[in-house]
């Protein structure tokens, strides 16, 4: 009976340690689905398809520093032409 | 109680093997001591093997309820908290075990010895057998628990493939263009953010999925291997067959180092012989199965996440290959 005690008492811990210890990188926190577009903040066009995606049409500001390469989503196609 | 039985014989033979050689009586003596203390040593041991079996099998019968009700109430979406109380009920598992290991290392493995004497050599050899069998039946059941204690994670990952099918039903058709109001159409499950076109001013928008769709990835693989988890059985009954197989050619084989009659050692060696080809038929079978069941596996990941089927095959062809080496 001593024994079944001691077990319980030292699961109870652990359970209580298991419950209580902050994780790993925050705790969860659920999002939904949203769209949004970066405007220029130079002169307020918006990214366009054609046009590409690493600097701006209009008046060249640079969006993005890096040259993208094929990605999932992300084409090397995507990088701006007319720089 | 057996082992009792045959140590007296040993200690008998070794007694009348010595008697009339008085110059020896010494040694003899050293050597029975030495017996006795082996004795009382295995019998300690038996007993400290007992209760540790006694404290885990307690352990883990407490623990494994507390481990069902907290996987089914944990509302952590990765059940981290679930998580943590099975790497620690392990834990107290592994240390038994550790525990177990050190005492038989330090007291069996090294058990030491000064008599220099074939009978006291077979002595130790067959006492050091015993220990080391009544330390696997621990080990045995360290596995078992172990096994039974992994099983408590029980997750639906069909349950949460639905979710993110629902949502994305439910939403792909929500979204206006942020530059000129114009609807979008999110035309599949992303499961990363990505830039959609708007099909009217041709703007890049950028669309974040929700945390939920994001899990995609996560659970793509596991949800691929529950799909496919029957054919994983037959590949591992494959091998399990070739294993019995294989005892049961090695039990008949054992049987015949004895066996003089002629009849029955010709009928023993056709036995034993249909058996090797049954398990010959069952080796080459399984690695055959284990890849029907990887290809299927990687169809099925790559229909839940076709986004990732050039990095999933990448993975195939990794596996496919160690697989035949």
């Amino acid at each position: 009976m001593e024994e079944n005690k001691k077990t319980l008492s030292l699961l109870e811990r652990m359970k209580q340690k298991a419950v209580e210890q902050k994780s790993y990188g925050g705790e969860y926190v659920e999002q939904s689905a949203n769209v949004n577009t970066k405007t220029c903040p130079n002169c307020g066009a918006g990214r366009a398809q054609q046009d590409g995606l690493t600097h701006c049409a209009y008046c060249g500001f640079e969006f993005l520093s890096v040259k993208l390469t094929d990605g999932i989503h992300i084409k090397e196609s995507d990088n701006s032409q007319n720089i | 109680m057996a082992f009792t039985s045959k140590k007296a014989t040993i200690h008998k033979t070794y007694k009348h093997k010595m008697s009339g050689f008085s110059k020896n009586k010494p040694i003899n003596t050293q050597a029975e001591n030495e017996q006795k203390e082996m004795q009382e040593t295995k019998e300690r041991f038996f007993v400290f093997i007992g209760k540790l079996e006694e404290k885990l099998k307690e352990f883990a019968a407490a623990s494994i309820p507390e481990l069902i009700e907290m996987n089914h109430t944990d509302t952590d979406e990765f059940k981290r908290g679930y998580l943590r109380l099975k790497s620690a009920v392990l834990g107290q598992l592994d240390s038994i075990r550790e525990k177990a290991s050190a005492v038989k290392e330090e007291k069996i493995t090294y058990f030491p010895y000064a008599s220099d004497t074939l009978e006291m050599s077979s002595a130790y050899i067959q006492f050091r057998n015993e220990c080391y069998d009544r330390y696997s039946l621990l080990e045995d059941m360290c596995q078992e628990y172990r096994q039974r204690i992994e099983d408590t994670q029980v997750e639906d990952y069909e349950l949460k493939y639905r979710k993110i099918v629902d949502e994305y039903e439910a939403i792909k058709d929500k979204f206006r263009c942020v530059q000129c109001g114009s609807p979008i159409t999110i035309d599949k499950i992303y499961f990363t953010t990505t830039y959609i076109t708007c099909p009217s001013c041709q703007t890049k928008n950028t669309f974040e999925p929700s945390s939920q769709a994001k899990l995609l990835e996560h659970i793509g693989r596991s949800l691929a291997e529950q799909r496919t988890k029957h054919i994983l059985q037959q590949s591992d009954a494959a091998g399990k067959e070739e294993r019995d197989l294989y005892h049961k050619a090695h039990q008949l084989r054992l049987s015949l180092i004895h066996e003089k009659n002629k009849e029955i050692l010709h009928q023993k060696e056709k036995e034993m012989e249909e058996l090797e080809q049954q398990r010959q038929e069952a080796a080459s079978r399984q690695p055959i199965l284990y890849q029907k069941y990887l290809r299927a596996m990687f169809d099925e990941w790559n229909k839940i996440n076709p986004d990732l089927t050039n990095e999933h095959e990448r993975f195939f062809t990794t596996l496919a290959t160690h697989n035949n080496r």
